[in-house]
């Protein structure tokens, strides 16, 4: 899940969720690759970047979104 | 003639500094989405330009966005015109919203924003190939210093707005009575006036399809020749602005510095003003025909209206400081330290906003509320954000500080004054955490929607902006507080120095005073029979066990309408009779307990009214905009019931305690 990634890899987004449609709105689609730049330990947030925009997203609220690494793991 | 030019865009792409260098008007701006949450109208060479509020596409469902999306449907291609402003550095992530423009077939021109940032990063666009292939003018600008304005300008006068070419409109087109209609308005338009369930597979359709058609539409358009040298900067600011621990002790230092400044920077000019306003009112007193008159200024219109320009310089530093916040994005950066402490109170980082615009004032923060998407915690922030300290309370807090701490005290190399004050700002957040955490308790949230939210690169404070925002808010809080003031002052002067009771009355009682004491203030008895004391001695029995008399009684009853009107009702009631050029606080400080011959404005007094003023709903003004925001009268009475009581409690307690 978008939790366990670490900083500066890149995932992808695979599933779609009630709430994915929230994320499209802001460009994040099944398929596209993000890179999470702040995943802070002690932070319930993260940030994570796409075309060059910088979203902050709870990591509870990224859990519905399933993801690969982009290895394909 | 073109009716209509709307400005559209994502949140935070620069739309209302375009808005700015348009129409002349002083929109606010600010490096974070959500400045705007309602559209704002100006002109331009004749043409109504309309500043919508920034939406990620014409799928959203945010209030605000709502706003944008509901104007955007009532275009008329014939008469309107759409700028959309895109943000260069984010243009792939923008052109989803154009394509549904460019679907829905308005006249548009693409102005794309931040030329000095994309020049700075090493990024080219190749605009030619761009509006080969969308069919539009395109305009590289930057809304900050006006560059490429006047290319946008000649647009709009010769109107040469275009229709861009289409995406994926034809998925849409069907045979309808032999003709072909488009079904994507009506799709939206569905979606705007029903939940957004019925419409979730047509949003994800339409929304993936697009996906598909932009994936590689700019690849040949955008070039970078150089690294991220911005990211770079904005990724090692955040390394520290957001750590663990730096991040939040750089966060109370920058409160603190704040606060610090608001006293120490001002003490100077605000003595000037002080002594200036004194000399003038002194002269007026005797210098005036006939005496009504020179009363009339001396004492009532200018020690009222005095008791709000000494506060210009606090307030211009409190404003100047909060836009530098703003324009360089630390504000979102404090949204994102606090998202997991305000999760506590039942609110998240998006409230950070509209709890921080509180403190300069409720209105325009209650109004920003609509950014949130949980409505559970948008009623949260509307109903706490009145606790937070607001300009209009700077002015009363001031005052009562000064009467508690002696001048110049200082604890180490602080000011206490400033100590005390920042004190009162934190009551102020803390009463709006605990009472957010009171409503969430008792309100059910329908929203299911995740906490998301744009975190904008840093910027330098564009200062020209800044200064201008602190004039223009400045001049309102004068203004709009200043026509209130001199309202009441007239009022006031007029209730102080007429009575129900005859003159021979009035002398009667001077005499008995005198006959029992060898010096008579008669000014104070005039005041204590005159309709303004009458009116203060019918609620005394309610506020004496608070510490107050009937002649604060009168400031409270005033400033009802507005808290700030509380300093120049106290101005003016402590002017009348007064021929000494002496400041307000000194007054103050001379009036005694005729019970007990100590100073009124004790230690308990002072704490007593401190709270008052903390905690009291106190503001017409806010109270009509919860009413607009909430859709009724049910929760600004709850609000306003609910801050009185514990306003009466927490000063009826403090004053027992200390007395």
């Amino acid at each position: 899940m978008l939790v366990d990634i670490e900083k500066g890899e890149e995932v992808i987004v695979m599933d779609t969720t009630k709430q994915y449609l929230q994320l499209m709105s802001y460009g994040i689609f099944k398929g596209s690759k993000l890179t999470v730049i702040r995943n802070d330990k002690w932070q319930e947030i993260m940030m994570i970047e796409m075309n060059g925009k910088r979203i902050a997203l709870r990591k509870e609220d990224a859990k519905p979104i399933k993801v690969l690494k982009n290895n394909g793991e | 003639m073109v009716s209509r030019i709307l400005l559209v865009g994502n949140p935070n792409v620069g739309k209302s500094s375009l808005f700015n260098l348009l129409t002349g008007i002083r929109q606010k701006t600010g490096n974070y989405d959500g400045v705007t949450v309602e559209k704002k109208e100006g002109k331009f060479k004749g043409n109504l330009i309309i500043d919508l509020p920034g939406l990620s596409s014409l799928w959203s469902d945010g209030l605000d966005e709502r706003v944008s999306i509901r104007q955007i449907l009532e275009i008329n291609p014939e008469k309107d015109r759409v700028v959309f402003v895109a943000d260069g550095l984010k243009l792939q992530h923008n052109m989803l919203l154009f394509s549904q423009l460019a679907d829905m077939q308005v006249p548009v021109t693409m102005a794309i924003n931040f030329r000095d940032e994309l020049k700075n990063q090493g990024i080219q666009i190749d605009i030619r190939k761009l509006q080969n292939k969308i069919s539009c003018p395109i305009v590289l600008l930057n809304s900050r210093t006006g560059e490429g304005f006047d290319e946008l300008k000649s647009i709009i006068e010769e109107d040469r707005f275009r229709a861009p070419n289409a995406f994926i409109r034809t998925q849409y087109e069907e045979f309808q009575d032999d003709v072909i209609v488009n079904t994507f308005i009506e799709n939206v338009k569905k979606h705007i006036n029903t939940d957004v369930i019925e419409t979730e597979p047509e949003i994800q359709g339409d929304l993936e399809s697009r996906n598909h058609k932009l994936g590689n539409f700019l690849n040949d358009i955008i070039t970078r020749t150089s690294t991220k040298k911005e990211d770079l900067i904005t990724d090692r600011l955040d390394s520290i602005l957001l750590h663990p621990f730096y991040g939040s002790l750089i966060f109370i230092a920058t409160l603190f510095l704040v606060f610090q400044a608001l006293f120490t920077f001002s003490a100077y000019p605000m003595d000037m003003i002080d002594q200036a306003m004194g000399s003038l009112s002194t002269w007026a007193s005797e210098t005036v025909k006939p005496n009504w008159l020179a009363d009339l200024l001396g004492n009532g219109l200018i020690p009222g209206i005095g008791g709000i320009i000494i506060f210009i310089p606090q307030i211009a530093i409190l404003f100047i400081l909060m836009g530098i916040l703003e324009s360089t994005g630390y504000l979102s950066r404090i949204a994102y330290l606090s998202d997991k402490w305000l999760k506590k109170f039942g609110l998240s980082g998006s409230s950070v906003m509209p709890l921080m615009s509180g403190v300069a004032c409720a209105i325009p923060a209650i109004m920003a509320v609509k950014r949130i998407k949980s409505e559970r915690e948008r009623l949260a922030a509307i109903l706490v954000t009145p606790f937070m300290t607001c300009s209009a309370r700077l002015p009363v807090y001031t005052i009562l500080i000064a009467l508690i701490f002696p001048e110049d005290s200082f604890f180490w190399i602080f000011n206490v004054k400033g100590l005390a004050l920042l004190f009162m700002y934190l009551l102020g957040t803390f009463t709006a955490l605990f009472a957010a955490w009171l409503i969430t308790q008792f309100k059910k949230d329908s929203h299911e929607g995740i906490w998301i939210m744009e975190m904008p690169r840093y910027r330098l404070p564009h200062w020209k902006n800044v200064f201008l925002e602190t004039l223009n808010k400045t001049k309102s809080f004068v203004f709009g507080a200043g026509k209130i003031i001199l309202i009441f002052s007239l009022i006031l002067w007029v209730l102080s120095t007429n009575s129900p009771k005859s003159e021979a009355f009035l002398q009667e009682q001077i005499n008995t005073e005198l006959s029992q004491a060898q010096t008579v203030d008669e000014a104070s008895i005039r005041l204590e029979y005159s309709y303004a004391g009458y009116m203060g001695k019918f609620i005394e029995p309610v506020i004496k066990p608070l510490g107050y008399d009937w002649k604060i009684g009168i400031a409270l009853i005033s400033s009802f309408a507005a808290r700030e009107v509380f300093v120049g009702t106290i101005s003016t009631i402590y002017s009348i009779g007064t021929d000494e050029e002496s400041s307000v606080i000194q007054r103050l400080k001379n009036e005694k307990n005729p019970e007990t011959n100590a100073s009124r404005y004790n230690l308990a007094t002072c704490i007593s009214l401190l709270l008052f003023y903390a905690f009291a709903m106190q503001c017409m003004s806010t109270l009509a905009i919860v009413k607009r925001e909430t859709g009724g009268w049910k929760w600004p009475i709850i609000q306003f019931v609910g801050m009185m009581i514990l306003a009466y409690v927490a000063s009826l307690v403090a004053f027992q305690v200390f007395s």
